[in-house]
């Protein structure tokens, strides 16, 4: 690490993903004038609840937060993993946390047992439910899955929370090459609804409606319903359905909805098929949301070229390239596919040169 | 045109001669039938399917389902209205009975909702092989092939016909006749495998005299203490393979003696005793339980006076 390689970015968004660069580069990061022109300036308290995180899971990490809050100071340790317990706050689910904590984990010292505690549904990011089948299952591609595991133990819906979740996460020395540029076509859609402190015929309708469009299309079909009572259902009332779609070379499409005051299951069900409905027409081996997860990794990789066919990229995905380049000096190639079965396609080919990054941290004993 | 009814005609008859195995007498109300009746189904589907774009809740697509499996039924009824006893179904048999679907759909849920990772992406390939309720003696064959290629393994790998007879390794007569004894030991199940020939060496070891067993101890000790050295020499040791190199923990340490009095319940530590749950229900008896003890109790006092 050189001293004196500090990077500087400005605002509050790509918060997450700017710090898990950092450390997994060891790249000092500096990212001022956050919301410094704001009603309420500097950092919110799940982005202090994160950087506190990161604390944790990692070993020697300095942190230096400014006296408003509107600058910090990343100058990262080493990742240490083991076991681990986070209070979230109850201003964002626990996905938002985990999502940076999933970037880190295989890299660590020690395999990572994470408790994280607070909400486990919430609009903005990745539902529990969604993590397990959807996002942990990419990590699968890259060679981290023996003993890879989120327990779902508790469920909590906003805003009173209640719900815990565990996530097991194994290290690995290095990740695997991705060769991945066949989309295949979609072969089940399966689903997860679960209402926690209301009537339980709701996720049942919920699963009707969903049927409902979703039987035209593939006979495959099964949406399971959760039901968790008493201590595990958390503190407030709410429902919501979690849909993903497979396709034969096990490209994963998902997409969710939850409650909101005032509207059917029914409503919410149709709301979070048309978004999956819309997700496989996006096309790619990898859904949107996913795609920074998956460039990540590729870059990663051992030295060697890695592959892989998205659709169009997000402005969060483009500017997570940018700031790729910017830490690890590697760069994405990306061309468009010319597909002769699907004319329409509007699929890139994203390739890069792996980096060659060993899990120097573990344990070897 | 002469060759399309030509083999419209030999379809007609294949058909015929099928529908006979299972009624004699009505061959040919069957044939008007079928060809009246071909259309209707299909119309129900695309009613079925209009139905479903727009959806109107619950209880109208559930009312669509009966009615199309109440079409089904009358495809097969109208081909056989003559006779009222046989029903011919024309309806796709499902090729796993519901048993074995329930069994499927059960390992697919345990699958999908558990934690684990890794089980997420079990195919559909293993569920149906695991479940498959044709449990002949295929099945009873196929495990015990499994079972005699474990066994199969096994020998090979300690060599059944052991290093004794092996003819190429050079042995003594003694160092055959004590492999033989050791593998005999492993196979009646004394001793682990591959520890077989070192139980018998060592029994030899007691017999002899103080001076030999003095000496060999003494002699082995050199030999681990020369082999650890080269290990560190090569750079293959590390810390925790100490355990390995240790010579004394080759034999099990005794588990330690419980000491003091045990009174039978609990554990008397640093003045306190200390009680489990289960200890105190087990003296206690069951608190508040059952209705049968309730019961119970009330005839008890009940007969008492």
């Amino acid at each position: 690490m050189a001293a004196g390689s500090v990077i500087q970015y400005s605002g509050h968004k790509y918060f997450r993903h700017r710090l898990a660069l950092s450390i997994l580069s060891g790249k000092s990061v500096r990212i001022d004038k956050i919301r410094s022109e704001d009603k309420d300036p500097g950092l919110r308290d799940f982005e202090v609840s994160l950087l506190r995180l990161l604390e944790k899971v990692t070993n020697g990490t300095v942190i230096e937060i400014s006296a408003t809050g509107t600058a910090i100071l990343l100058k990262p340790g080493i990742i240490a993993g083991g076991s681990l317990i986070h209070d979230c706050p109850l201003s964002r689910s626990v996905g938002y946390f985990l999502e940076p904590i999933i970037m880190l984990a295989p890299f660590a010292k020690r395999p990572v047992q994470l408790t994280l505690r607070g909400i486990t549904t919430d609009d903005n990011d990745f539902s529990a439910d969604l993590m397990r089948t959807v996002t942990l299952p990419h990590l699968q591609l890259f060679g981290i899955s023996d003993g890879l595991e989120l327990r779902i133990k508790k469920r909590g819906a906003p805003p009173g929370g209640g719900g815990e979740v565990q996530l097991l996460c194994p290290i690995v020395k290095q990740v695997k090459t991705l060769n991945f540029v066949e989309p295949g076509k979609i072969k089940r859609i399966r689903g997860i609804a679960h209402a926690v402190r209301v009537n339980p015929q709701f996720s049942n309708r919920m699963i009707e409606a969903a049927r409902s469009i979703l039987n035209r299309y593939i006979p495959d079909i099964y949406i399971y319903s959760d039901v968790y009572k008493g201590e595990e259902s958390g503190k407030s009332p709410g429902y919501a359905l979690s849909l993903l779609a497979e396709s034969t070379t096990s490209a994963l499409f998902c997409s969710e909805a939850t409650s909101k005051p005032g509207v059917a299951p029914e409503d919410i069900a149709l709301q979070a098929t048309r978004a999956l409905l819309s997700e496989i027409s996006k096309g790619g081996c990898i859904d949107q949301k996913h795609q920074s997860l998956v460039l990540l990794l590729m870059v990663l990789g051992s030295e060697d070229v890695g592959r892989c066919r998205m659709s169009q990229p997000t402005p969060r995905t483009i500017q997570f390239l940018r700031d790729v380049r910017d830490f690890f000096g590697t760069s994405f190639q990306i061309v468009s596919i010319e597909d002769p079965t699907n004319p329409n396609s509007a699929d890139l080919l994203y390739s890069c040169y792996g980096t060659g990054h060993v899990n120097a941290n573990r344990d070897l004993a | 045109m002469a060759n399309h009814d030509e083999l419209l005609s030999i379809l007609q008859a294949h058909g015929q001669q099928f529908l006979s195995s299972f009624q004699g007498s009505v061959k040919q109300e069957i044939h008007s039938g079928r060809n009246a009746t071909f259309v209707q189904p299909r119309d129900d589907i695309e009613e079925e399917e209009a139905e479903e774009e727009e959806w109107e809740g619950i209880r109208s697509e559930s009312e669509a389902e009966e009615g199309f499996e109440e079409n089904d039924d009358e495809f097969t009824a109208t081909s056989t209205s003559t006779s009222t006893a046989n029903v011919i179904v024309f309806s796709d048999k499902p090729s796993i009975s519901q048993q074995e679907r329930d069994a499927t759909t059960k390992y697919q849920t345990k699958a999908f909702m558990s934690s684990k990772i890794s089980k997420l992406r079990e195919g559909a390939a293993p569920e149906l092989k695991k479940y498959s309720l044709e449990t002949t003696d295929e099945d009873i064959k196929e495990r015990s092939n499994i079972q005699n290629d474990a066994l199969l393994h096994k020998l090979v790998h300690t060599k059944l016909l052991s290093g004794s007879l092996n003819s190429e390794l050079e042995l003594t007569p003694a160092q055959r006749r004590k492999a033989l004894s050791g593998r005999v030991i492993e196979l009646t199940g004394d001793a682990k495998l591959g520890r077989g020939e070192r139980s018998v060496r060592l029994a030899e070891h007691n017999k002899a005299s103080k001076r030999v067993r003095e000496g060999l101890m003494q002699k082995q000790k050199e030999r681990r203490a020369a082999q650890l050295q080269e290990t560190k020499n090569l750079g293959n040791y590390h810390p925790t393979l100490k355990r390995l190199l240790d010579p004394d923990s080759e034999t099990a340490k005794p588990k330690k003696r419980v000491r003091g009095l045990q009174m039978g319940i609990g554990s008397f530590k640093g003045g306190t005793l200390k009680l489990s749950r289960e200890e105190i229900n087990s003296v206690q008896g069951q608190q508040g339980g059952m209705a049968s003890r309730g019961r119970g109790s009330g005839r008890g006092k009940r007969g008492r006076r």
